[in-house]
C-alpha cells in the first residue's frame, strides 16, 4: 500500500464524517464504510497515476470530486425505509408475548393433565420446568430464530412490520439473535427503548437496533 | 441546424441512458456470476471496457447492488484485503440470483427480438 500523509488521512476521515452527517440516514453505517473504502482506493489510484510517492489531501479531494452523487451512491437506498413508529412495534411485542404465554399455558396444562393420569411422575414433572424455560427464553430465542429466517416474528407479521439491516439488506443471524437478547427481561427491553429514544432514528427505535445497524420498518404487504 | 443535431444527439444519449438503467441489473448479475467483487471494482471494469450506455457511476450501481442484496439475489460480506486498507463489501451471487439472472437473460432476448421485429422493416 502506498504511504498516506497525515493530512490525507485526516482529510479522508473528516470528509467521510462530514458527508455521513450531511446525507447519512438509516444506512449511514454501511454507506460511510463503502464511501471511505472507495475514496481510499480512488485517491490511491489518482496518486499512482500522477506518479506521486505519497497520497496527499489533494488526491483525496480529487477522488471526492470524481464521485458525482454521494447521497444516491452511498446513502439513498437505505434512507428510503423509515423506521416504524413505537405503537405498532409495542403491539407486535405484546402479541409475541401473548403467543409465548399461550405456549407456556399449553405446556402447564399438559403437565397438569398428565399428573391426573397414572403416567409416571417424571412424565408430568418434565412439563413444569419446560413451562418455566419457555417463559424465560422462548421470547428472545424464538424471536431471534423467526427474524433470522423471515425478518419478522409472528407479532411483526400481524402488524406488517419487518426487521432489515440499515443498508437495506436482510438481517444476519447474529443481528437477529443479539437484537432480541434484551427480551430476556422486561426491564432490559424498557432500557433498550429508553436509550433508543435518544437515537436520531426517531421514537420506537431501540438502542440494540442502533448498535447492531438494524431497523424495524413498516411494510405494505405481509410478505 | 447544428443546434438541432446536438439536441437530437443529447436526446438519443438520454434515451440510451434510460435503457442502460434497466439493463444494469442484468449486467451486474452477469458480472457477479463470474466471481465475487465489490462496487468500486465492478465500476472500474465497466469503465475499462469503455461501456457507455450502462450506468458507470457509483450512483448507478450501488443502489442496484443493495436492492439485489435485499431481494436475496446477492449476498454481501465485509472483508479486509490488506493492512491499513479499509474493508470492502464483497458481493456474490446466490442461487436465487443465478435463477434471476437466467430469467433476466430470457426476458432480455425476448425484448431484443420484439424491438428488432418492430423497428426493422
Amino acid at each position: 500500500m502506498m504511504d498516506w500523509t497525515t493530512a490525507a488521512k485526516t482529510r479522508l476521515e473528516t470528509e467521510v464524517a462530514r458527508l455521513t452527517q450531511a446525507h447519512g440516514g438509516l444506512g449511514s453505517s454501511d454507506g460511510a464504510r463503502e464511501l471511505q473504502a472507495d475514496l481510499h482506493e480512488r485517491a490511491q489510484a489518482i496518486a499512482t497515476q500522477a506518479g506521486a510517492v505519497q497520497v496527499t489531501a489533494g488526491h483525496v479531494d480529487a477522488a471526492l470530486a470524481a464521485i458525482k452523487d454521494v447521497r444516491t451512491s452511498y446513502f439513498a437506498a437505505a434512507t428510503t425505509e423509515a423506521a416504524a413508529p413505537f405503537l405498532p412495534r409495542a403491539a407486535a411485542l405484546l402479541l409475541d408475548t401473548l403467543a409465548v404465554a399461550v405456549v407456556a399455558a399449553a405446556l402447564l396444562g399438559i403437565g397438569f393433565a398428565l399428573s391426573l393420569t397414572p403416567a409416571p411422575a417424571f412424565a408430568s414433572g418434565i412439563f413444569f420446568p419446560l413451562t418455566l424455560l419457555a417463559l424465560a427464553i422462548l421470547l428472545p430465542i424464538g424471536s431471534g430464530i423467526c427474524e433470522a429466517a423471515w425478518g419478522r416474528t409472528p407479532g411483526k407479521w400481524a402488524l406488517g412490520l419487518k426487521v432489515i439491516a440499515t443498508d437495506g439488506g436482510r438481517v444476519t443471524r447474529r443481528q437477529a439473535f443479539l437484537r432480541n437478547l434484551s427480551k430476556l427481561h422486561w426491564l432490559a427491553v424498557l432500557l433498550d427503548y429508553l436509550i433508543g429514544f435518544r437515537d436520531a432514528r426517531g421514537p420506537g427505535s431501540r438502542a440494540s437496533d442502533h448498535y447492531l445497524h438494524t431497523v424495524v420498518i413498516a411494510t405494505k404487504a405481509r410478505r | 441546424m447544428t443546434d438541432s443535431n446536438a439536441s437530437l444527439e443529447a436526446e438519443a444519449a438520454r434515451w440510451a441512458k434510460e435503457l442502460g438503467k434497466g439493463a444494469t441489473r442484468l449486467v451486474l448479475l452477469a458480472i457477479l456470476d463470474k466471481g465475487e467483487s465489490y462496487g468500486y471494482e465492478i465500476l472500474g471494469r465497466l469503465q475499462q471496457r469503455g461501456v457507455r450506455t450502462i450506468a458507470t457511476t457509483e450512483a448507478g450501481i450501488y443502489p442496484v447492488l443493495k436492492d439485489l442484496e435485499s431481494k436475496g439475489a446477492l449476498k454481501a460480506n465485509w472483508r479486509t484485503t490488506a493492512d491499513g486498507v479499509p474493508s470492502r463489501k464483497y458481493y456474490r451471487i446466490t442461487a436465487n440470483g443465478t435463477r434471476l439472472l437466467e430469467l433476466l437473460r430470457q426476458e432480455w432476448k425476448e425484448y431484443l427480438k420484439e424491438v428488432k421485429s418492430l423497428t426493422e422493416a
